[in-house]
């Protein structure tokens, strides 16, 4: 065991105590940002660890136009 | 980051992020592209008759070489293939089957068709698209049973291959399709109207469902659509509903319902009305010029067809539909 | 002997940037109800879902409409912004009638899959709404119509609409509800809090001058804790009072007992609240009595040390600032504790606070405590407290007034010179 005095125990006492603080904070403020990008990882891990080894087709799919060109487009009239 | 995607395939449209799956459950955004996960890895593969597509006026009694991975654009809660529809492909048996394997297969096993059926083949478009293009080329027929959710654009670049569509109608509201399928009704009926434009052979298939719509009012509707969008020619299959997946809680259709729905379909102008799923003469296909018996069918198989080259052998007069193999 | 620097330069610098952030928080509240005016579209909506009624400006807390006929309606995101469909928050305004019932509701927007939940939007579906009670469970395919395919955002706007409509029926309409904080908030817990506190604040009083009294300030403390603590659940936190710059004055009587009396004793008084109400620092104070050694420090170590609170009363500000929304402020371990609600790091600074509590006395109040921090702003200096070797909060030798929390018991034996845990360098 390291031996602190007692005002470095008390002073890594707050320091922990204002480290868990501004994670409340962050965590608070960035919330969104988080869980973005915990749910990225999440994906891309079950992409490897399960999807890509059930021996699955990684096919390139097709692609037709993009959307904004279909916007501009007009949809046939539909009685 | 930049690495989503959108996928355009079917109306749902999902927005992907970076490995994240679409709705269909069978294509993944990796690193900004699009990628099938089923492409040549059916979960269904069978030799089934034309008849159980349903395509009644088609071949008759030819063989279908039917393939159909698992996924699905929709989500109705009444499925009748829910095990494999909305089940995850990294969950699920497969087999590897090459569009060339499947095109030997169907000779193998002498059909003259393949048909991209049971879930919605739209899911496996690039793996349906390269098939159709060989089964082309050794000269037999591609039919598809689909839901009809699914974009223009891909639609037309497909439809040149296909010689017959089946299309599920399974409604004829936007609540049906909202509220049960996840879907929505309007890109359905663009692309009936696209199939017919382009040459497709259309049958249509109506699911009939206690309470939710056998309205004969809608069914009106729905056949009066038929008749001026797809022709009177078009045969349309009132199937029975059973009770499956989400929709346990309803009894099966009423036989009085489903002959109302053929009654309603006649009167609207539609030609030929057929009902399915149970056994009985609503299976036949009549002359709608005399009225004589033309093709006999029981179950999914065809008892007698007296049909020649494509005509009533009584009156003569034609009757529409893919009867042989060119 | 040396006391301790009344005019200390950090404490006064650590107090100027909590006072600054606080002047930004105003500013940028300002800013953005000037500039975006957010009821905008609000108004146009609710003109759709109640035509021909006019409603009062938004205000309270929750944050809430008032309607000339009784009824509220409200921006669910207001209410509950923490309940996420697959994407995000469903915002809906909601209109209540007078008896909890939803008498129109609207979705303004969200970020779902738009092609799995247009119907969403769509009158049919909403329509199963009208007239619904708050009060109803709200769950998918019981009393909840679901739409294939999109059955998780379509509980999210159950959930969304069951719990926020349940927030504003009891905040604002003063009815009861089931459910976490249901009959608690009601009359019956106004009453005692508010009992509780003009008790503790006279006996406060009445310390002041005569000593034997001070004797029942363990009971005072013990009944903050039961009171305030576990039975009302509603410790001050700096919520309230940011709260009242972010969205203006609520109306539900318990803001008033709350809120308006602590800001009132601390500018009176000082951080009496901390000393005689605080149920966390109540809890605090009876950690500290357990026989284990105490650390050490000195004086200078304090003075340096307990201005963190400040910092950290001036981020969550800022915090609140940036994402206008006062709950992202949040962290205090009293507010996560009493109301038994709060993320994994939020619990594990609680019950990291409590075991330092044993080794040090006071040891959230000293340093980190942002009503403290808050408290210690208003507070002016006061002769008569030099602080002695019994100081719960460990104070060294004539305090400034910001670090004393008024336990009134050096007014009365002044002479004890020994500081037991902060030793004056000298």
């Amino acid at each position: 065991m390291f031996r602190l005095s007692d005002k470095g125990w008390l002073r890594l006492a707050i320091l922990t105590g204002a480290l868990l603080v501004i994670t409340n904070l962050v965590m608070n403020v960035g919330e969104e940002y988080l869980r973005e990008r915990f749910e990225g990882m999440r994906r891309k891990a079950y992409f490897e660890n399960v999807i890509s080894r059930k021996g699955l087709s990684l096919k390139e799919a097709r692609h037709w136009r993009s959307v904004e060109d279909r916007e501009n487009q007009e949809a046939p009239v539909i009685k | 980051m930049g690495t989503e995607v959108q996928c355009t395939l079917c109306p749902t449209e999902c927005e992907l992020e970076n490995h994240q799956v679409g709705g269909c459950k069978v294509r993944i955004n990796r690193d900004g592209t699009l990628y099938s996960l089923v492409y040549g890895k059916p979960c269904a593969v069978q030799v089934d008759p034309i008849e159980k597509k349903p395509f009644y006026h088609v071949l008759p009694g030819a063989k279908a070489f039917s393939i159909a991975t698992v996924g699905c654009v929709l989500g109705c809660k009444f499925c009748q293939n829910w095990q494999i529809s909305q089940a995850l492909p990294e969950e699920s048996e497969h087999r590897d089957l090459d569009p060339d394997e499947v095109v030997r297969g169907a000779l193998y096993y002498g059909c003259q068709t393949v048909t991209y059926t049971y879930t919605e083949p739209t899911v496996f478009y690039e793996y349906m698209y390269d098939t159709a293009l060989l089964v082309r080329k050794f000269g037999l027929l591609n039919s598809v049973h689909t839901c009809g959710y699914i974009n223009q654009e891909p639609l037309r670049e497909l439809a040149p291959l296909l010689n017959a569509a089946d299309v599920d109608l399974k409604a004829f509201t936007e609540d049906f399709y909202g509220r049960i399928c996840g879907g929505r009704l309007k890109p359905v009926l663009e692309a009936i109207v696209t199939l017919r434009e382009m040459g497709v052979w259309l049958e249509i298939t109506n699911l009939v469902i206690p309470t939710l719509n056998d309205d004969p009012k809608e069914i009106r509707d729905m056949c009066r659509w038929l008749v001026e969008n797809a022709g009177p020619d078009t045969p349309i299959h009132f199937s029975r509903f059973f009770p499956y997946y989400k929709l346990k809680n309803l009894p099966p259709t009423p036989i009085e319902t489903l002959n109302m729905a053929q009654q309603t379909a006649r009167e609207a102008g539609l030609r030929y009305a057929y009902i399915g799923n149970i056994r009985q003469s609503g299976e036949n296909t009549y002359c709608p010029s005399c009225g004589k018996l033309l093709i006999e069918r029981i179950g999914y198989f065809v008892k007698q067809n007296l049909l020649q080259e494509g005509a009533c052998p009584y009156c003569k007069s034609s009757i529409a539909g893919v009867w042989d193999q060119t | 002997m040396v006391e301790w620097g009344v005019r200390d330069r950090f404490r006064i610098a650590a107090q100027t940037f909590a006072l600054g952030c606080l002047v930004l928080l105003v500013l940028f509240t300002v800013y953005r109800h000037q500039s975006v005016k957010p009821p905008v579209d609000e108004q146009t909506v609710l003109e759709e879902i109640a035509p021909g009624i006019l409603f009062g400006p938004k205000g309270g807390s929750p944050l809430h409409l008032e309607g000339r006929d009784g009824s509220v309606a409200f921006n669910s995101y207001d209410v509950t912004p923490e309940i996420r469909g697959y994407a995000g928050p469903i915002k809906v305004l909601v209109r209540l009638d007078r008896d909890g019932n939803i008498s129109g509701l609207k979705i303004l927007s969200h970020r779902e899959t738009r092609n799995y939940v247009h119907r969403l939007e769509t009158p049919e579906f909403l329509r199963q709404f009208i007239g619904k009670s708050v009060r109803d469970p709200f769950v998918l395919d019981e009393d909840l119509d679901g739409i294939s395919r999109a059955t998780v955002t379509v509980q999210a706007v159950g959930d969304t609409l069951r719990e926020s409509g349940r927030r504003v029926a009891r905040d604002a309409l003063g009815l009861a509800m089931p459910g976490p904080g249901g009959s608690r908030q009601r009359l019956a817990a106004v009453a005692a809090y508010g009992t509780l506190f003009l008790a503790a604040v006279v006996l406060f009083l009445l310390t002041k001058r005569n000593v034997r009294l001070l004797r029942f300030r363990d009971v005072s403390l013990l009944a903050s804790l039961i009171v305030v603590g576990l039975w009302v659940s509603s410790p001050f936190s700096i919520l309230h009072g940011l709260n009242v710059i972010m969205s203006g004055l609520p109306n539900y009587p318990l803001w008033y007992v709350a809120v308006a009396g602590v800001f009132l004793t601390f500018l009176l008084w000082g951080r009496v609240y901390c000393g005689w109400i605080c149920p966390f620092g109540a809890l605090a104070e009876f950690l500290n009595r357990l026989p284990v050694r105490k650390w050490h420090v000195d004086l200078e170590f304090e003075n340096r040390w307990r201005n963190v609170k400040y910092l950290f009363f001036g981020l969550a500000v800022l915090s609140a600032a940036y994402s206008d929304s006062a709950g992202a402020a949040g962290f205090e371990t009293y507010v996560t504790l009493f109301s038994r609600n709060g993320s994994w790091i939020a619990w594990s600074l609680v019950g990291f606070v409590l075991v330092t509590e044993l080794r040090v006395k006071r040891f959230w109040c000293r340093y980190l405590c942002p009503v403290g921090a808050m408290g210690g702003l208003l507070s002016r200096n006061e002769p008569g407290y030099p602080s002695r070797n019994d100081c719960p909060m460990a104070n060294p030798r004539i305090p400034p007034g910001s670090e004393c929390i008024r336990c009134n018991r050096c007014r009365h034996s002044p002479s004890g010179d020994t500081l037991s845990e902060v030793i004056p360098d000298v």
